[in-house]
Parts: C-alpha cells; structure tokens; sequence
C-alpha cells in the first residue's frame, strides 16, 4: 500500500469516525428534557408515545397548546412560551420521531396521525373547565388547525406563519422552494446518519437563532438523526398532498388568528389569500396580522422578534388577569398519561 | 525524508478527502469548502455540474416603461437577446460570461426567497439593484414615461412549445437615476406573475 493510500484510509477514517461521533452527539443531546418544565408522557390511541413539556401558571389559567413545525421540536418553543407562562399554562411536545416521542403507529404515517396525537395531548393535560387555546407554526400550524376541527371545546386557534395545504398549488415561489426542501430531505438522513451532519453549514440557520437562549440545543436538533428521519417522514406524505392541491380547510367554530412573517406576506403575492382564508374558516372574531422584520423560521425562534410577536399573541389571546400567577420554577418530573388504548 | 514524504502524502490525501466531502448536491452540506481560504473554489472545484438539477431554461430580464401614475405602459422590450450557438463558440465565446452572470443573478432572485436568512435578503436586495442598473444602461427611453419596471422570465429558447415563464416583476424604478449622496434604498421584487 502506498504512502498516500495509507494516509487517505487513515484521514478518510478519521474523518468518518469524528462525523459518527458528532451524531451520536446530537442525538444522545436531543433526548434531554427542558430543564423547569414538567416533563409528562402521553400514550396516544395511535401507539405513539409523545413527550410533553408543561409549566403550570396556577388554577384556572388558560392554557396555550403548542405545535412545532417540519423539522422543529418543542425547542422552537421554549423561548416564547417561557414568555407567556407566567400567565398562561403552558405545553409544548414533540410529535412522534421527534427527540424523544416514539413512533408505534405501524400505518403508513398521514398528517391525521399527527392531529389524533395533538387531541390526545390535549386531552391527557388539559386542566379541567380550562380555557384552551392551539399555537401552531409552519406545518404545525396546519395540524392545529385540523387537531381544532377534532377537538372542539376550544378558545381559539392561533397560526403562527402556518403552511397552508394549497400553497404548492398557489403560488409558483413556494413550488419552486419546495424543490430544494425536497432534495434537503431526500439526502439528508443518509448524510446525518454517516456524521454528515459535521459538514452541514448552520451559520445561516443560527445567526437566525443566535440570541436564542437555546440555541445550542436548536443546533444539535439540526444534526440528530431522528430530526431528519421524521421530517422526511413527514415530508413524504406532506409534499405530494401539496402538489396535488391538498384538502379545503375544515371550518372550525373558534376564531382562527393568522400571524404572518413579513417575509412570508411579501415573498408571494398569495400568501395573503391563504393567510386569509385560514381566518375565513373560523368564526368573524379571527384576524390576519403581520410581525414586520420577521422570517418564516425568526418568527418563533428569534430573540429580535420576540417582544413583537409576543405582543401578537397577547393581543389576540383573550387577557385572564384574574388568573394570572407567577410560575415558580418547577423540577423536572415524569408523569405518564395513557389515551385509552 | 521520510517525514516530508509522509506529510505530502498526508497533505494530497486530506485534499482529496475534502473535494470529495465538498461534492454533495446539497449546497448546505459544503462546510470543507471553507477550507479553500482563498474564496474562489479553486483549490477545492466544483464537480457537481449543476446535479441534480441542471439548467434547461435561459433567464431573460424583459422591461416596460411607465407613465408617471404608474397606469400607462410601453409593451414589454428584451434588455438583452441570447445569443445563439455556433460551433465556433465550444472554442471561444467571452459572451458566455455575460449570459452566465445574468443566470446567476436570477437565481439569486429566485432561490430561497422566503428563508429569510439575513446573508440571502440581502445578496437578493444587491441583485435587484445590479439588475436595475444594468437595464437602465439599456433603455431607449419615451418621452413622458419616466419609470421602468423589470420582469424576470424563464424560457427554454430553442423549444418554441414551452410556455415562458413568468417568474417576478420588479416595483417601478425611475429610469433617470436620482442622485443623492446616499446610496439609493433596493428595492425588492414583491410580485409574482401568474403564467
């Protein structure tokens, strides 16, 4: 063997090994729990096996309900729930596949799934006679809103840059971008998986991110394996509903409130129509409003906009002050509910 | 020696393993090709030749003239034609370059256009600002239309039974350029054009 077949066996193995490692690194970092957050399981009817985060702000709060988007987990929340809970009780879980929820539904995976899984959470955790209110971004925006359809007995809905099902067929810029998502998901768990999430370039990600306090956790999201493999997952099934129009929007009897990123609204001149007729699906009191100076991923994930969208949120959550109370922190504990299986 | 040897081989062999790492379709994942400090790709090149998803179609950057109300247009002129191919040019075609840097600049327009990273927002303010200034080197202006608008097409050129493709229009742009001590303001491309 030559000098130079030695050194590239010994370099590329190095290499290969350093990747695996940082791997194995992410995803053993992704299954911590969020440290001042009740930690609860949740048996949903579906099999699946869902870590649940909450902070209780004393009897009788409302309660906010959070859903994270494609390729996000209950991270992406924490910032701005962590905001809210001293007013509001809080939860925030990671749908099956994500950090630590297990998937057990054996069915080919359909976004029904993920919003039977949603009201089962709901249901284990919601305090009894609460005023509950659904939070969702991105794809998780879609998903409460079709948990608020199976639901019912809710306060409100609340979309937070929602992906709507007709958007591929809509508008020809999220067509476009969608081919890149494609491909990003097509080679992304293979990559990950061989420890090629060392070579993936988040510096355009996380200077997003950067004042997030939680930004060491959002960046090791990025390179765990089970990340990638649910959100091909998801994709999977999401993207040829997409391209092939969808399905109409349920019509809920809540009020269904939009708050849109700047970018999303003036990237594509349809996006406002979506925006608009998710609000159209609930009752008059829904409204459409736009956080200036935000990006699709910024706008829940971002310290630069958070007052701004929290000051949204607050304005469209009906203020309980009656209830308010401050939240001590509260140590990590395991509790484990059971949908009924 | 034998150190020198070594180190050469070792030099060669972590070149090699970085141009392969740097082959991925996936831009995202080009994290070694950092390591060319030099920051023109020549150290670690480029294989991929535009895989997976390789160009069929030419950008073509068409313009209108607008009255002052922004009401009344000119019909859409091409700022540029493209050139068609002769045999010659697999020697020597310079104008490629041109063709190829206008391909860029679309691109940038179009790609990623709701990620919202701030490095993309602002390489796409800075390409519609490039595009506006080089249509405006290439009006033939009308009395009494003094603003421009650009709208970006795709089209495959040599196949006449593909529809064009409507991809963007610009906002208005005066087409004298207001002078000002500041650096004039980009404006983005805000409008999609159904096909």
């Amino acid at each position: 063997m030559s000098g130079f077949s030695r050194s590239l066996a010994a370099i590329s193995l190095g290499v290969l090994g350093t990747g695996l490692a940082h791997q194995a690194y992410a995803s053993t970092r992704a299954l911590q729990a969020h440290r001042g957050w009740q930690r609860h399981e949740v048996t949903a009817e579906t099999g699946n096996v869902l870590t649940v985060h909450r902070r209780e702000a004393g009897p009788g709060a409302p309660e906010l309900f959070f859903e994270a988007g494609l390729m996000n987990t209950s991270t992406s929340w924490l910032m701005l729930a962590e905001r809210l809970a001293d007013d509001f009780t809080v939860t925030v879980y990671d749908r099956a596949g994500y950090r630590s929820s297990r998937r057990g539904q054996s069915e080919p995976y359909q976004l029904g799934e993920s919003a039977s899984d949603a009201v089962d959470v709901v249901r284990a955790l919601r305090a009894e006679g609460s005023e509950v209110s659904l939070v969702g971004h991105s794809l998780g925006g879609y998903i409460a809103h079709r948990t608020a359809a199976l639901l019912g007995d809710l306060a409100r809905v609340v979309l937070i840059d929602p992906m709507h099902p007709q958007e591929l067929v809509a508008s020809r810029a999220q067509r476009q971008g969608s081919k890149g998502l494609d491909l990003s998901l097509r080679t992304g768990p293979l990559t990950v998986a061989l420890g090629g999430g060392l070579l993936m370039d988040k510096r355009g990600t996380l200077r997003v991110l950067s004042d997030n306090p939680y930004v060491a956790m959002l960046r090791a999201e990025l390179s765990a394996l089970s990340t990638w493999t649910t959100g091909r997952r998801e994709w999977r099934f999401a993207y040829p509903f997409m391209l092939d129009g969808g399905a109409p929007l349920g019509e809920l009897d809540v009020p269904v409130h939009v708050i849109g990123a700047s970018e999303t609204l003036q990237g594509s001149t349809e996006q406002h129509e979506l925006f608009t007729s998710y609000v159209a699906s609930g009752t008059p009191a829904g409204t459409l409003r736009e956080v200036p100076g935000t990006s699709h991923l910024g706008i829940v994930s971002s310290a630069a906009s958070l007052d701004a969208v929290e000051a949204e949120l607050r304005a469209v959550l009906a203020p309980r002050t009656d209830a308010a109370g401050v939240a001590s922190p509260v140590p990590t504990e395991e509790v484990t509910h059971d949908a009924g299986r | 020696m034998r150190v020198v040897e070594k180190a050469v081989c070792a030099g060669f062999a972590t070149w090699f393993v970085a141009t392969v790492l740097s082959q991925h379709p996936e831009r995202s994942y080009d994290r070694a090709r950092k390591l060319d400090k030099t920051g023109t790709g020549v150290l670690i090149p480029n294989w991929r030749f535009f895989a997976p998803n390789p160009a069929v179609e030419d950008q073509h950057f068409l313009y209108r003239l607008a009255d002052e109300d922004q009401q009344e247009h000119t019909e859409w002129r091409s700022v540029y034609d493209i050139e068609p191919r002769r045999w010659g040019h697999a020697l020597w075609f310079p104008g490629r370059r041109h063709e190829k840097a206008i391909f860029d600049v679309a691109s940038t327009l179009l790609q990623n256009r709701a990620s919202g990273m701030p490095t993309q927002t602002r390489a796409r303010e800075a390409a519609v600002r490039l595009i506006n200034d080089f249509v405006r080197t290439r009006i033939e202006p009308t009395e009494g239309y003094p603003y421009f608008q650009v709208l970006l097409v795709r089209y495959a050129g040599y196949d006449h039974s593909e529809k064009p493709v409507y991809d963007m229009v610009f906002d208005y742009t005066p087409v004298v350029e207001p002078v000002e001590d500041a650096p004039t303001e980009p404006t983005e491309p805000t409008k999609e054009v159904a096909a």
